[in-house]
């Protein structure tokens, strides 16, 4: 067996150092993605682990104004568990309470959940409806981007290499959107996602405002379905109209990936699905 | 500890006692309590936190050891299965519980499903059956169909609260 550093920082740009000097070791947050893959595969590139979960900086969850503050190393049940949050960000606390199993939520991290970034990962249809920003630093330089620009970053391999996640913030609105999170597995508990749906929308005066639409797992990174959701923007929902959002979801969702052998299965339950998400909007 | 080194001596404290252990850069928790401590009572089953069976209390919460690097539980209180009996050697409640009510088949999964039960406990002395299912849910066993798990937790429940047993 191979030597394996361990270093365990307590500033980000220790961390940030360390990565610099040793690129083939990993950032260790939660443990629950990159401790299977490091066993897994036997001839990992892997020289060394930094372990990040004594970092102040990254940890905590706090409240200004406008938003919320949500540290890359929040559990996913703490997250689940916080009030606030449960309140003002229904979506992403119904994800997070979805998340594996109870031990795994007590050690995952919504950071984790994002940067390693698996197709099933059931906090990026949240994180996309709420258009949740990401704080990278790097040793250079600190950026604000989208998790939805992070995404794209990733589709086309261009995220730098050499940067943390510091922490995630949501806006949090006066009135607090009508919000829907759906995630399909094979059990209710301990499970990956099949499909995810996420979606958040107002209602003034009969009609549909502002709304956000984002599957995961049915696509190798999770999207936002814009064409479907201006089908139904500023108009009252009808029967007839999820139906045809769900037609659109799955016309883009195929645009993306081709007609796999799945698609016998995922067309008609990612049509229903939407079609799920919307009717509450009547 | 702003050095990186390929061995790691960790202080924790396991089942109240504090250690140190000196481990290597890859071990994981369920690593130095095994081999190390020969505490093999924490049972190694699907070694991807899917089946559960690894689960020790972390800061009184469960979690995979499987999942922990041994450098990460520095610091930190770890409780075993063996951390539970009293020190005369009587079984705790729970444990008693799970023989009672016929909730070991195989024994497994025992280990992780009354540490569940005892982290429940902490957090809700009388736990309804919903309550105990999400408890137990990142736990699998395939012997019992759960449902006698579920009744030894309420009986371990019930004797504590209304026995005052410990």
């Amino acid at each position: 067996m191979k030597n394996i550093r361990f270093f365990q920082p307590d500033t980000v740009v220790h961390a940030l150092e360390f990565l610099h000097e040793h690129p083939k070791a990993r950032i260790v947050a939660g443990g629950t993605d990159l401790l299977p893959e490091y066993r897994e595969k036997e001839d990992n590139a892997i020289t060394g682990f930094i372990d990040i979960m004594r970092i102040r900086e990254l940890s905590g969850i706090s409240f200004d104004d406008h938003a919320a503050h949500i540290g890359a190393l929040a559990t996913h049940a703490m997250i689940a568990q916080n009030g606030t949050l449960k309140e003002r960000l229904p979506v992403l606390s119904a994800a997070c309470s979805h998340v594996g199993s109870p031990q795994i939520r007590n050690l995952g991290t919504i950071g984790g959940n994002i940067i390693t970034m698996s197709a099933c990962a059931d906090t990026l249809p949240a994180l996309l409806v709420l258009e949740a920003r990401m704080v990278m630093r790097s040793l250079h330089q600190t950026r604000t981007i989208t998790v939805e620009e992070y995404i794209d970053e990733k589709r086309k391999q261009l995220v730098p290499p050499g940067e943390m996640l510091i922490k995630i913030v949501c806006d949090l609105p006066d009135e607090v959107p009508l919000s829907y999170f759906f995630k399909l597995s094979r059990r209710a508990a301990a499970a990956k996602a099949r499909m995810t749906v996420a979606r958040t929308a107002y209602i003034e005066s009969g009609q549909v405002r502002n709304l956000r639409l984002s599957v995961g797992a049915v696509t190798s990174l999770a999207l936002r379905y814009r064409e479907a959701e201006k089908l139904i923007e500023g108009k009252a929902v009808t029967d007839q109209l999820c139906c045809q959002a769900g037609e659109r979801v799955v016309h883009d969702m195929l645009a993306v990936t081709g007609r796999r052998k799945s698609a016998a299965y995922k067309i008609p339950v990612l049509t229903e699905m939407v079609r799920r998400s919307l009717e509450g909007l009547q | 500890m702003n050095t990186s080194q390929t061995e790691i001596d960790v202080t924790c404290t396991v089942n109240g006692r504090s250690v140190t252990v000196r481990t290597k850069g890859g071990d994981r928790l369920i690593d130095m309590l095994r081999d190390y401590l020969h505490l093999t009572g924490t049972k190694e089953g699907c070694s991807i936190g899917e089946c559960g069976a690894c689960t020790v209390l972390m800061d009184g919460l469960p979690v995979n050891s499987c999942m922990v690097l041994a450098g990460q539980a520095q610091g930190k209180e770890i409780l075993t299965i063996e951390g539970l009996k009293h020190e005369d050697g009587d079984l705790h409640p729970l444990q008693q519980a799970f023989i009672d009510a016929g909730a070991i088949q195989c024994g497994y999964c025992t280990p992780a499903m009354i540490l569940c039960g005892y982290a429940l406990l902490q957090r809700s002395p009388r736990p309804s059956v919903h309550e105990i299912k999400q408890a137990i849910s990142g736990t699998l066993c395939r012997c019992t169909g759960y449902v006698q798990i579920i009744e030894a937790v309420t009986l371990a429940a019930d004797r504590i609260q209304t026995k005052g047993e410990k």
